[in-house]
C-alpha cells in the first residue's frame, strides 16, 4: 500500500464492488418480483377464463366444457399447464386433461383468497400455483365451496429469470472491470507529473545542471520551485561561505607574512627568532586546517556528478609547473567517463593535497587513479618514494586534529585530505603500492 | 635581473623588495593593480611576483593580460588562499609557481631564482660558461675554482650575460635589466662594468670570455652544461 496508485485503485475497487453488488441485488429483486407478478397475473387471467366457462351440474357439481378451455396446453397431457377444482372435502371435482397425477394443496385458501405459491410436485419439478377459494351459489340457493387451482411448470420461468440474472451479472462485471481499467488509466495520466518529477530528481544525480526542469501541475509546481530555490541557494551559500573564508585567510595571512619576514630580519634578536617562527607556523597550521575543514562541502544530497579526470588533469598540469624544478611527472589514470557526486572544490582539495604530498615526499613520479567499486568510489595516489613509515599513518592523518606541530614546512596535506574524506563518510588509508612507494587509498561510499 | 613586485600591503612589499635587492635584483614595485598592469606590460621584466588579492584589477587579471599580450617571463603568485582551487586557477591562468602566505623569505627567493634560471634554460642553480661558475643561490662567482669578488652591478651584468649565454645582449637590454625604472642610467657605465668584469674574470687577457659585437652588444659563450629548450617546456606544458 505504499504507492498512491495502489491506494487509490484499492479504494476505488472496494467502492465499485459494493456498488455493483448492491445494484445487482436490487435489480434482481425488482425484476424477479416483476416476473412473479406477471406470472400471477397470467394465472389469474386463466382462472377467470376457466370460471367464466364453468357451469353447474344437475347435482350441483362443477363442470367445465372441454371445448372452451382457454389454453390448448390444458388439454395436452403433462403439458406443464394444469388446472383442477377441489370441493370442500378435497375431492377433485374437475381436472384439466393435462393433469394426470395429483397436486397436493395445503392448506386450502379461504373464500375469496388468491394464493400464489411455488410447490414441489412429487417428481421434484417446481410448479407455480395460484389457488382461489370460492363459493358457488346455485339458483336454488345451494351453496358450494370450491377451490380452483391453476398450476404451471416453473422451469421455463426459472430459466428465464436465470438468464436475466446471468446477463445482469455479466454486464455488471464487465462494466466493473472496464471502470477499473479506466481508473487505472486515469491514475496513470493523473500521476504522470509525479513520476516525471521523480525521474527528474533522480536525473539530478547524473546531470550536471543543478535544477529540476519542466512545467508541473499547480499542485506540485510550488514544491518544484522550492526545491529549485533550495538547490541554487545551496550552491550560492557554499560559494559565499568559501569566499568569506578566503577573505578571512587573506586578511590574516598577509600580516602573518610580514611577521614571518621580521623573524628573519637581521635586527631580530637571534634568541627570539625560532620561537617566533614556530608560533607563526603553528598559527598558520591551525588556520589552514580549520579553514579547509570549514570550506569542505562534504556529502550533499542531490549533488550533481562530477567528471573526475578533468579535475585531476587540471591539478596535474598545475603541479607539473610547481614541481618543474624537480621534474616530477604526474600521470592520471582515470577513465574520462568516470563521474561521482562530489563537489569540485572538495575533489580539488583532496587530490591537490594528496598529489602535492606524493610529489613532495615521493621520488618524482606520481600516479593518480580512480575506479568505481561495487557501491563506492575508489581513488588512489601512488608515488615512487619510500612509502609511509610503519604505524605513523594514524598520526599523519590526524595531525590536523591537534595541530600542535612545531616544525615548519610539514604540510597538513594528509590531515586535510582525511578531513574531506570523512565529510563524505569515506575512508582513507595509507599503504604501499607494488613498487614499494606510498599509496593513499580513498574510498567514498555511494550512499 | 629586473623583478616586478605587485603586492598591496606596504610592509610586506617593502620586505620582499629589500630581500630581492639584497639578492642582486633590480626591483620595480607597486601596490596598485592598474599600475601593476602597466608595469607588467611595459617594463623589461625578468620575473613578476604578483599578489592575487589586489584591489582593482586582481592578480589574475594582470597575469591573464600579460599572457594574452604574449609576454612569457616567469610569474610567481603570492596568495593567502591556500585552497588548491585558487592555486590551480592562478597556475592555469599563466602563473608558473605559487607561494602561500605566510612564507619563509628564503623559500620565496629560492623559488624566484629557480624560475628565472629555468626561464633561461638553466636546470641547475650553478650557471657555467667555460671556466666561469656563477652560483645564483649564494651570489658567488668562481673562475677556475678561484673565488672572484664582484660589486653588485658587476654581478648583475655577469648574471644577465650568463643567463643569456650564447645570445647577443645589447647595452640597452643590459641597462634595462640591471637598473630599476627610476634609477639614474648611463649606458656608458655598462662599458665600464664590462671592462671591469673582463679584468676580474680574465686578468691575463687570454680567454676573453665576453665577446664584443660592434654596434650590437656583448655575448658570453654558451656552455655545454646548459640545458636548452627546458625553459619553454616548463612554462607551457
Amino acid at each position: 500500500m505504499n504507492s498512491l496508485r495502489t491506494r487509490l485503485l484499492a479504494a476505488t475497487a472496494v467502492i465499485l464492488l459494493a456498488f455493483i453488488v448492491l445494484t445487482g441485488l436490487a435489480l434482481e429483486t425488482a425484476v424477479s418480483e416483476r416476473a412473479d407478478q406477471a406470472e400471477r397475473d397470467r394465472l389469474q387471467g386463466l382462472s377467470y377464463a376457466l370460471l367464466g366457462n364453468a357451469d353447474i351440474t344437475a347435482d350441483g357439481g362443477f363442470e367445465l366444457a372441454p371445448r372452451v378451455l382457454p389454453e390448448a396446453d390444458l388439454s395436452r397431457p403433462e403439458s406443464g399447464l394444469y388446472a383442477f377444482v377441489l370441493d370442500e372435502n378435497r375431492r377433485t371435482v374437475w381436472r384439466s386433461p393435462s393433469l394426470l397425477g395429483t397436486i397436493e394443496i395445503d392448506p386450502l385458501p379461504a373464500v375469496g383468497e388468491w394464493r400464489f405459491a411455488r410447490i414441489e410436485r412429487d417428481n421434484a419439478r417446481t410448479l407455480l400455483t395460484l389457488t382461489f377459494g370460492f363459493r358457488w351459489v346455485t339458483a336454488d340457493g345451494t351453496d358450494y365451496r370450491y377451490t380452483l387451482v391453476v398450476a404451471e411448470n416453473a422451469a421455463p420461468f426459472i430459466k428465464q429469470v436465470q438468464r436475466f440474472r446471468g446477463v445482469l451479472w455479466s454486464l455488471l462485471s464487465i462494466s466493473a472491470i472496464a471502470l477499473l481499467v479506466l481508473e487505472l488509466l486515469i491514475l496513470r495520466w493523473g500521476l504522470a507529473p509525479l513520476r516525471r518529477l521523480a525521474r527528474n530528481l533522480a536525473n539530478l544525480q547524473t546531470d550536471e545542471k543543478r535544477r529540476i526542469e519542466g512545467e508541473y501541475p499547480d499542485e506540485i509546481q510550488p514544491l518544484v520551485s522550492n526545491l529549485n530555490r533550495m538547490l541554487s541557494n545551496d550552491e550560492a551559500r557554499l560559494t559565499r561561505y568559501r569566499n568569506a573564508l578566503g577573505d578571512l585567510a587573506h586578511s590574516l595571512k598577509t600580516p602573518m607574512s610580514i611577521l614571518r619576514g621580521l623573524a628573519d630580519s637581521p635586527d631580530m634578536d637571534p634568541a627570539q627568532r625560532q620561537p617566533l617562527r614556530n608560533q607563526l607556523a603553528r598559527m598558520n597550521d591551525i588556520l589552514d586546517y580549520q579553514l579547509q575543514k570549514a570550506a569542505a562541502a562534504g556529502k550533499r544530497s542531490l549533488a550533481p556528478p562530477l567528471a573526475l579526470a578533468p579535475a585531476a588533469k587540471k591539478l596535474a598540469r598545475a603541479l607539473t609547473k610547481v614541481y618543474a624544478e624537480q621534474g616530477t611527472h604526474f600521470e592520471i589514470e582515470i577513465d574520462p567517463a568516470l563521474k561521482a557526486p562530489v563537489d569540485e572544490g572538495d575533489l580539488t582539495e583532496l587530490l591537490g593535497n594528496l598529489m602535492d604530498n606524493a610529489a613532495k615526499y615521493g621520488g618524482g613520479r606520481v600516479v593518480v587513479g580512480a575506479a568505481r567499486g561495487t557501491d563506492e568510489l575508489c581513488l588512489w595516489v601512488d608515488d615512487d618514494g619510500t612509502g609511509f613509515g610503519d604505524g605513523s599513518s594514524r598520526q599523519l592523518l590526524e595531525r590536523g586534529v591537534r595541530a600542535d606541530t612545531s616544525r615548519e614546512g610539514q604540510g597538513l596535506g594528509l590531515a586535510v585530505a582525511a578531513e574531506i574524506v570523512h565529510s563524505y563518510t569515506g575512508e582513507i588509508e595509507l599503504s604501499h603500492c607494488d613498487n614499494g612507494g606510498g599509496r593513499v587509498l580513498v574510498r567514498i561510499p555511494d550512499a | 635581473m629586473r623583478a616586478l613586485v605587485i603586492e598591496d600591503d606596504v610592509d610586506l612589499r617593502a620586505q620582499i623588495c629589500d630581500r630581492l635587492r639584497n639578492e642582486g635584483f633590480a626591483v620595480d614595485e607597486t601596490g596598485e593593480g592598474e599600475e601593476g598592469l602597466f608595469f607588467a606590460n611595459e617594463y623589461p621584466v625578468d620575473i613578476a611576483i604578483i599578489d592575487l588579492g589586489l584591489p582593482g584589477p586582481t592578480g589574475l587579471d594582470i597575469i591573464r593580460e600579460v599572457r594574452e599580450a604574449g609576454l612569457d617571463y616567469p610569474i610567481l603568485i603570492l596568495t593567502a588562499r591556500s585552497r588548491w582551487q585558487d592555486k590551480v586557477e592562478g597556475l592555469e591562468t599563466g602563473a608558473d609557481d605559487y607561494v602561500v602566505k605566510p612564507f619563509q623569505p628564503e623559500e620565496l627567493i629560492a623559488r624566484i631564482q629557480a624560475l628565472v634560471r629555468r626561464s633561461r634554460g638553466w636546470a641547475q642553480p650553478k650557471l657555467v660558461s667555460g671556466d666561469i661558475t656563477l652560483d645564483t643561490t649564494g651570489q658567488e662567482v668562481h673562475v677556475a675554482n678561484e673565488p672572484v669578488e664582484l660589486t653588485a652591478y658587476e654581478y648583475r651584468v655577469l648574471e644577465h650575460l650568463m643567463l643569456h649565454a650564447g645570445e647577443v645582449v645589447s647595452k640597452t637590454a643590459l641597462t634595462e635589466h640591471i637598473y630599476e625604472e627610476n634609477a639614474e642610467r648611463d649606458s656608458n657605465v655598462i662599458e665600464v662594468f664590462v671592462r671591469r668584469l673582463r679584468a676580474k674574470l680574465d686578468p691575463d687577457g687570454t680567454r676573453k670570455p665576453i665577446e664584443t659585437l660592434r654596434g650590437r652588444g656583448y655575448r658570453l659563450s654558451r656552455s655545454d652544461h646548459r640545458v636548452p629548450e627546458d625553459a619553454d617546456n616548463a612554462r607551457t606544458s
